[in-house]
């Protein structure tokens, strides 16, 4: 039973390791721009699929870059809504974001089809006292750790970094003090995009994926993003591994499939019980 | 028979917002609340109306004890208040503006609403009546039907009071009304508040223009850093020192 | 009495259009099963127009109620053998009812939670149903659902009974905004604190109309179930509730009209497009560049204005924009 768990917890952390690659750019964007940005989960499974199709070993590289130009597509429609519209509405570009979602999965299901499209994840695995995990999951675990201490780096680090955190307090304080806001914010939905890319790409060579992935890596990507009740890349981190770990347990012991409701389901029980506070999501910043 | 708050504490975090704070308005009576930026009026009109909970003390209402009870319950049974920034749609017109005043007085149900030939509509026409009258009462506007966002800021603060009025209150809390307005619509509303009180309203009102205020009531009440140091005829709260030291900035004697 | 006219335009119009469409599908009788798709569209989308346009309130779980609703009827028409005129009850009443205790919870949330929360709410359902083994059909889903009482299988018949339970709606819908109900909705919209101290109850006027849209999404589903005669997870869903939201914003979110606009437009459009992959791809970017240039959608004061810079009236008598408040605030923002 435990060598059961081990590897449930194992495959969980693999899973969960995915997963945050696709919440922490979302709160990243979020917390830099007051929008959740819905096509997380587009950027995603274009990279994957696009990789999958195009093959090693330039794929993952064609879908990275393709998950950027959409991630730029999204900053600029940002960018429109500020120049646009002069009340200051984030549902608007949420909403939007939304429709740039839809339109996504549409563009990959018209040219790529229904079809279930994967790559060949590496072979072998290794034996943990019993418990089996696969070398393609603790590759995925690596490639993750690397990205987050990179952003982490890039976050505490760089110049970059810095415009972010500031115009994250507050994008009027920042703009006041010079910082080129817009500018960084286009930014980040770019680079987050790319971050999400690679999820897409470690997806599908871990389990594969469809166009329909798009709209339940979103759902991730947001469940990951509240579960732990703040906002910001560290608690989505930490959201999103324990997401993946209680995904990976419940679809070992609930019956078959149910567990595709489990992030739905943490969302509806986190917002619902007021766990995250009210003034999150209002987009009322100082 | 009034609107009283006894014994009322609230802390915010660390900081004491109101430490022991009583007051009350009786009907037809007009209380002024004075005191710096900072000293609690707000914070105490919040307690009154159910937007804050104090920690310690309690709200009554002709004697009933309505502490427990949220914003809105208080609205229905009938206080009513006023904001220091207006709000309001702007994009609405300036009669529906008013109109929505009515709505504590009315117990409209939702299906009456729906259906034509109903109450609903037939309230309609003596709401519109009404607010057009309120409307030119305070010289709002020529045009009820133009957008109230057209409206300047001074025309805004009385329309908040007059929306207020619609509703027919017991009790009144204006926050600072007169902030902002002009010398013709201070006396338009300065009549207004004392036709109300005329009526039988009682009115809770806080004003920074402490002369306005001193000519209005029959009674004021100072705070300062959420404590009632002065409560009396206008005369003598506005002579009082510690009243006076905390407007120039003096450090008041007592400690 | 010129109030009284606007009261009744919203339905006249609908009667009027009804009627024509109605009278072309005797020439071209594809005409009228639209005409059915639209209704049942309307149907789902003009309570959304009222929560979400008056109240501000965004729902993503029209589609996911109507399946409820659908569901509901078609199990107990198939496997308890109840004829459709007495399964539409609870067929309104079990949504309505799963969506007031819902809503208490989580409609004192802001917006964009709000539309999260409903979109997962949406997808739980949707699991719910694909899970739910022989009782509901599982991914497959429930066929041989009985007809609709009295309609029967005509189209032109059920279009009729369906487009009166629109026009119903539309009627009073148009006498709701009108009232001190409606303007207390709208305040809601505006600013909660205002609304409450003008008394109004807003968490159970929320959850009130949150259920009344939920029920009649419900109805909705009922009428889909018996003139198809088949309902499949994937027939109403989250997908579904996007479309609706498409639609109450393209046709214009404040307006009476707005979501059967935007109905239409959707319906029409889908006809014509090449192949149903391709209708995200649309429908996304028109929705992206609507909530760029009018947000409120095609039928709005707005929009009537861009038209105007498009079309060059020049005529700006009576309609220079005096320096107000409103100015000023937009400036400041």
């Amino acid at each position: 039973m435990t060598v059961q768990l081990l590897e449930f917890l194992a495959n969980g952390i693999a899973l969960g390791a995915v997963y945050a690659l696709l919440a922490v750019p979302m709160s990243v964007v979020w917390v830099t721009t007051d929008v959740i940005d819905v096509s997380t989960g587009g950027y995603a499974v274009v990279a994957g699929m696009l990789a999958a199709v195009v093959g090693m070993p330039f794929g993952p590289i064609v879908g990275i870059l393709a998950a950027l130009a959409l991630g730029a597509l999204a900053g600029g429609v940002f960018l429109g809504f500020h120049k646009l519209r002069k009340q200051r509405d984030a549902m608007l570009i949420v909403l939007a974001t939304f429709a740039l979602m839809l339109a996504i999965e549409s563009g990959v299901l018209s040219t790529l089809g229904t079809d279930n499209r994967f790559l060949e994840p590496l072979p072998g695995a290794i034996n943990l006292s019993g418990a089996v995990i696969t070398y393609q999951a603790l590759f995925n675990l690596g490639v993750s750790i690397v990205v987050m201490v990179a952003l982490a780096a890039l976050l505490k680090l760089s110049p970059l970094g810095l415009q972010m955190r500031a115009s994250a307090i507050s994008d009027r304080a920042a703009m006041l003090v010079g910082v080129a806001v817009r500018r960084t914010q286009f930014l980040t939905f770019v680079f987050c995009a790319g971050i999400a890319g690679i999820a897409g790409v470690l997806a599908v060579l871990a389990i594969g994926m469809t166009y329909a992935s798009t709209f339940i890596f979103t759902t991730v990507a947001f469940s990951g993003t509240v579960l732990l009740g703040r906002a910001g890349p560290l608690p989505a981190f930490w959201g999103a591994m324990l997401l993946g770990i209680v995904t990976a347990v419940s679809d070992a012991y609930l019956p078959n499939g149910w567990a595709a409701g489990v992030p739905s389901l943490l969302i509806i029980l986190v917002l619902a019980t007021g766990r995250m506070p009210a003034t999150a999501f209002t987009g009322a910043r100082p | 028979m009034s609107l009283s708050a006894t014994g009322v504490s609230i802390r915010f975090g660390g900081l004491v917002a109101l430490n022991n704070v009583a007051v009350s308005v009786s009907p037809g009576e007009i209380v002024g609340l004075v005191g710096p930026n900072g000293a609690g009026k707000t914070t105490l009109f919040n307690c009154l109306t159910g937007v804050a909970r104090p920690q310690e003390g309690r709200v009554q209402l002709e004697g009933q004890d309505i502490s427990h009870l949220r914003l809105e319950h208080r609205v229905r049974l009938g206080i009513g208040r006023t904001f220091q920034t207006p709000r309001l749609d702007l994009g609405a017109s300036v009669a529906d503006a008013v109109m929505l005043g009515f709505y504590p007085r009315l117990k409209q149900g939702i299906l009456s609403a729906c259906l034509p030939f109903s109450k609903a509509r037939r309230t309609e026409d003596d709401l519109s009546a009404r607010a057009r009258q309120l409307i030119a009462e305070f010289q709002l506007t020529d045009d009820p039907d133009s957008s109230a966002g057209e409206l300047s800021l001074g025309h805004l603060r009385l329309l908040e009071v007059a929306r207020a009025l619609a509703s027919e209150p017991r009790y009144l809390l204006l926050d600072e009304p007169a902030a902002g307005i002009d010398d013709v619509d201070r006396d338009l509303l300065a009549q207004a508040i004392r036709n109300a009180a005329g009526r039988g309203l009682g009115m809770l009102l806080v004003e920074h223009n402490v002369g306005f205020v001193a000519d209005l009531s029959h009674r004021m009440v100072a705070l300062v850093s959420g404590e009632v140091v002065a409560e009396g005829k206008p005369a003598d709260v506005v002579a009082d020192p510690q009243v006076v030291g905390a407007y120039l900035g003096v450090q008041s004697v007592a400690a | 009495m010129s109030k009284d006219a606007k009261l009744w335009a919203a339905p006249a119009v609908v009667v009027v259009a009804f009627v024509v469409v109605m009278l072309l599908g005797l020439v071209r009788p594809s005409l009228h099963t639209t005409m059915f798709t639209i209704g049942l569209y309307a149907l789902i989308a003009l309570p959304l127009g009222l929560i979400y346009g008056q109240g501000g309130t965004i729902s993503l779980a029209q589609g996911s109620f109507a399946a409820v609703g659908a569901y509901t009827s078609a199990i107990l028409t198939t496997r308890y053998g109840l004829p459709p005129a007495l399964s539409v009850i609870p067929a309104v009443l079990l949504p309505a009812l799963l969506a007031f205790v819902i809503a208490r919870p989580i409609l004192r949330l802001p917006e964009l939670s709000l539309a999260l929360v409903t979109l997962s709410l949406g997808t739980v359902i949707a699991v719910g149903l694909q899970r739910g083994g022989d009782f509901t059909g599982s991914y497959v889903g429930l066929s041989g659902a009985p007809p609709l009482p009295l309609v029967g299988k005509d189209p032109v018949a059920v279009a009729i009974a369906l487009w009166t339970v629109v026009l119903l709606v539309v009627v009073m819908y148009s006498h709701f905004v009108r009232s001190a109900r409606g303007r207390a909705l709208n305040a809601i919209r505006v600013d909660r604190l205002l609304a409450e101290a003008m008394g109004v109850n807003v968490p159970f006027d929320l959850a009130t109309l949150f259920a009344v849209a939920a029920g009649i999404a419900g109805l909705a589903g009922w009428f889909y179930v018996h003139s198809i005669g088949y309902i499949a997870p994937d027939s109403l869903n989250v997908e579904t509730s996007a479309h609706i939201l498409f639609m109450v914003v393209l046709g214009g979110r404040r307006a009476v009209l707005g979501p059967i606009l935007g109905a239409a437009f959707f319906t029409f459009a889908n006809d014509f497009l090449p192949g149903a992959e391709t209708h995200g791809l649309f429908f996304g970017t028109i929705l992206v560049l609507i909530l760029l240039l009018s947000p409120d959608g095609i039928l709005s004061p707005q929009a009537m204005r861009v038209m105007q810079k498009i079309f060059g009236r020049r005529d700006r008598a009576g309609k220079a924009p005096p320096a107000g408040i409103a100015e000023a605030k937009e400036a400041v923002q």
